[in-house]
């Protein structure tokens, strides 16, 4: 059952490689039988990728979402679909070259670490427990896209400030477009991590009795929350917008690798994942 | 015989341009009189401020008539000086279906892969269909130059970038506001240049515009005509704040927009973002503006380097069209060469039974009823399986864009009729 888990999963994996190397081949050369098909192979990935969760879920009786690596998959599944939306929304195609090499390199992650699988305590089987990951992953995959939105203002702004207007140019929106997408995501993604945080803390009270707000994981959770919520405030207070915002996404998504990723390498957490 | 005859920009003087423009009433008069002389004839006339070019199918009857015919007809019709068909082009057959689309693609333009072009066929066509001057072959090549057009426009980049400076201006625009009609528009002096900019960012949605120039009363004028808001120079400060979009194009040797005013509008303005297109020459916007955050400045060179830019764009996608156009040609004209098939093994069978008759009228004293037909009978037999692998063979040999070449040698084999695709 795992092996075919695995496999699965790794399909899954490579589809979503074959799809990144979709959106780079028509970004760059703008044929369209790639925006095409790719289209059709993103739809038949995501309903696979469900899928694996799904029957993740039931195999082990419990909510796929209860370590590191299922995490990660779900927030690849999670940014997917927020492509699909924007793309059909507000026509934001050139966003899948940007979006898809992170939702491989997430659900790559997830792959390799599949087989990993933590104790299914009472805890992961609460109700809080789902609404706690469920909106704190959404929280991430919003601050992922805001650093996608960030990185494509601050290539086509210095085009068009340097005067030479090249790929970026052609194919990207409007920059007050991407200004205004990413301060709705920020916002949006702002909103679940401060719901995910809320509920985390009030289950670390109901479970352990305390809130261990100094644990390295948690503080630098609440840091990440500290300095969107500095950011939203300078959007209003001070009208910062465009570089100014653009940057602060890209600090924020490096912050959130770090303490989503890299902080249970380095420091003792009591947060398994 | 499909062919065309005209002059375009390239092989004629626009002042022959001028002489040879046709309006629809021209048009229907010079076609309807030509029909009269050939009712058979299929034609198109396109006329355009670059181009003037007649299309036209002629069946067999017309053999006669060659390009010169065609070409003496319209330049009579014009009342022009003979010596003016020396500036005609003349394309037969493939090559005219090839010109054809290259013209609905934009490739034959001035402008090379512009829009405007494609409509323009649609309208020429329009005018003869809508009076049945065209029939089944200029109705299919037709269609099949917008297919083309449009192809070539999707699958390509040919119609890509703004292809004049007020074009680019508005362009670069887009690519910093999401919404036109959100972001007011000043326009600094009333020249032609800056009436050139605003009309496009009049098609592109702007609403909101304001025109300040050093006489009132000009500034009045132009506002009028784009229902715009004049306003005096020295409000100059106050609508730096207020408008988005600055579009500078005055003969004043000083510059008009000094960079601490702007640093003070910034300021007011929350640094929300500003674009300058500065089209004088000496430059109105201070050099210094540039560096300025959130502002962007673009002057007449920045945007004549873009329109080269974007035609050295269009230039290189010339082959990738070049190809959809020869494989839609070749295609158009196997369809072209297969209608007249139909005619030559229709005149085969007649001539085939022709001989069948002749042969047994001959043997109808020799031979007795009965006999005569099983003879009958064994003609009949015989020539139908000659005919069917005569047909099959003809078909299968003759897809190769060849079609005619065959045509003529079974129509010389078997001293049949030229067949007549019409």
């Amino acid at each position: 059952m795992m092996i075919q888990g695995f496999y699965l999963s790794l399909a899954v994996s490579i589809l979503y490689f074959i799809i990144a190397i979709f959106f780079m081949v028509h970004f760059f050369t703008g044929r369209r039988l790639f925006s095409i098909s790719t289209n059709i192979l993103l739809i038949l990935n995501l309903l696979l990728h469900t899928y694996q969760l799904i029957a993740t879920g039931m195999a082990e009786q419990r909510f796929p979402l209860v370590n590191l690596f299922e995490a990660l998959s779900v927030l690849s599944l999670l940014t997917a679909v927020l492509y699909l939306l924007l793309r059909f929304l507000l026509k934001a195609k050139s966003l899948g070259v940007f979006v898809f090499p992170m939702v491989f390199t997430f659900h790559l992650i997830s792959t390799v670490g599949v087989k990993i699988v933590y104790l299914a305590e009472e805890l992961f089987r609460s109700p809080l427990f789902m609404f706690h990951t469920i909106t704190t992953i959404i929280g991430y995959g919003c601050f992922a896209y805001s650093m996608v939105l960030g990185v494509m203002y601050l290539y086509l702004f210095r085009e068009l400030k340097r005067k030479k207007l090249r790929l970026m140019f052609d194919r990207l929106p409007p920059l007050e477009l991407l200004d205004k997408l990413n301060n709705a995501i920020q916002l949006l993604g702002f909103i679940f991590l401060s719901l995910g945080i809320a509920a985390g803390l009030l289950m670390a009270h109901i479970y352990w009795g305390t809130m261990p707000l100094l644990d390295p994981k948690i503080f630098l959770s609440l840091c990440l929350w500290v300095l969107y919520l500095f950011g939203i405030l300078m959007r209003r207070i001070s009208s910062w917008s465009g570089r100014r915002m653009s940057y602060l996404s890209v600090i924020g998504f490096a912050w959130m690798v770090f303490s989503f990723l890299v902080v249970r390498i380095i420091f003792i957490t009591v947060h398994n994942f | 015989m499909l062919g065309v005859v005209g002059v375009n920009y390239k092989s004629s003087s626009l002042q022959l341009r001028e002489q040879l423009v046709f309006n629809e009433e021209e048009i229907v008069e010079l076609v309807g009189a030509m029909r009269k002389d050939e009712p058979d004839a299929e034609l198109v006339v396109l006329s355009t401020c670059n181009r003037t070019e007649l299309y036209f199918n002629l069946p067999e009857s017309c053999a006669h008539r060659d390009f010169n015919y065609l070409i003496g007809r319209m330049i009579r019709f014009k009342k022009i000086e003979d010596n003016a068909r020396r500036y005609f082009y003349t394309y037969g057959e493939q090559e005219a279906v090839t010109h054809l689309f290259k013209v609905a693609s934009g490739l034959n333009s001035m402008v090379l892969g512009e829009n405007q072009i494609l409509g323009q066929v649609k309208e020429a066509y329009r005018i003869s269909s809508s009076r049945k001057n065209t029939r089944t072959v200029l109705n299919r090549l037709f269609h099949r130059a917008f297919e083309v057009g449009k192809r070539v426009r999707t699958e390509t980049a040919i119609n890509e970038g703004a292809s004049s400076v007020s074009y680019a201006a508005v362009e670069l625009a887009t690519r910093i506001f999401s919404n036109l009609s959100a972001h007011p528009v000043l326009l600094i002096g009333a020249g032609e240049t800056g009436e050139l900019v605003l009309q496009c960012l009049r098609e592109r949605g702007s609403e909101h515009i304001h025109i300040a120039n050093r006489t009132l009363e000009r500034a009045q004028n132009l506002s009028e005509k784009y229902k715009a808001e004049a306003v005096s120079m020295q409000r100059l400060p106050e609508f730096l704040v207020h408008c988005d979009i600055i579009v500078a194009s005055t003969s004043a040797p000083e510059q008009l927009v000094k960079v601490q005013e702007v640093k003070r509008a910034m300021e007011q303005r929350h640094g929300h973002p500003m674009f300058f297109i500065d089209l004088s020459v000496p430059r109105d916007v201070d050099e210094e503006v540039k560096k300025l955050e959130n502002v962007f400045v673009y002057d007449i060179d920045d945007l004549e380097a873009v329109v080269a830019h974007n035609y050295e764009k269009r230039k290189g996608e010339i082959e990738k069209a070049g190809k959809i156009i020869t494989q839609q040609t070749k295609d158009f004209y196997n369809w072209l060469s297969s209608m007249s098939l139909s005619p030559t093994i229709t005149g085969l069978k007649v001539k085939l039974s022709a001989i069948i008759d002749e042969e047994l009228n001959s043997l109808k004293n020799k031979l007795s009823e009965s006999e005569l037909e099983k003879v009958s009978k064994f003609a009949n037999y015989v020539q139908g399986k000659y005919l069917g692998l005569v047909v099959k063979n003809l078909k299968k040999l003759s897809n190769n864009g060849r079609q005619l070449e065959y045509i003529d040698m079974v129509c010389r084999l078997f001293e049949l009729q030229g067949g007549d695709r019409n």
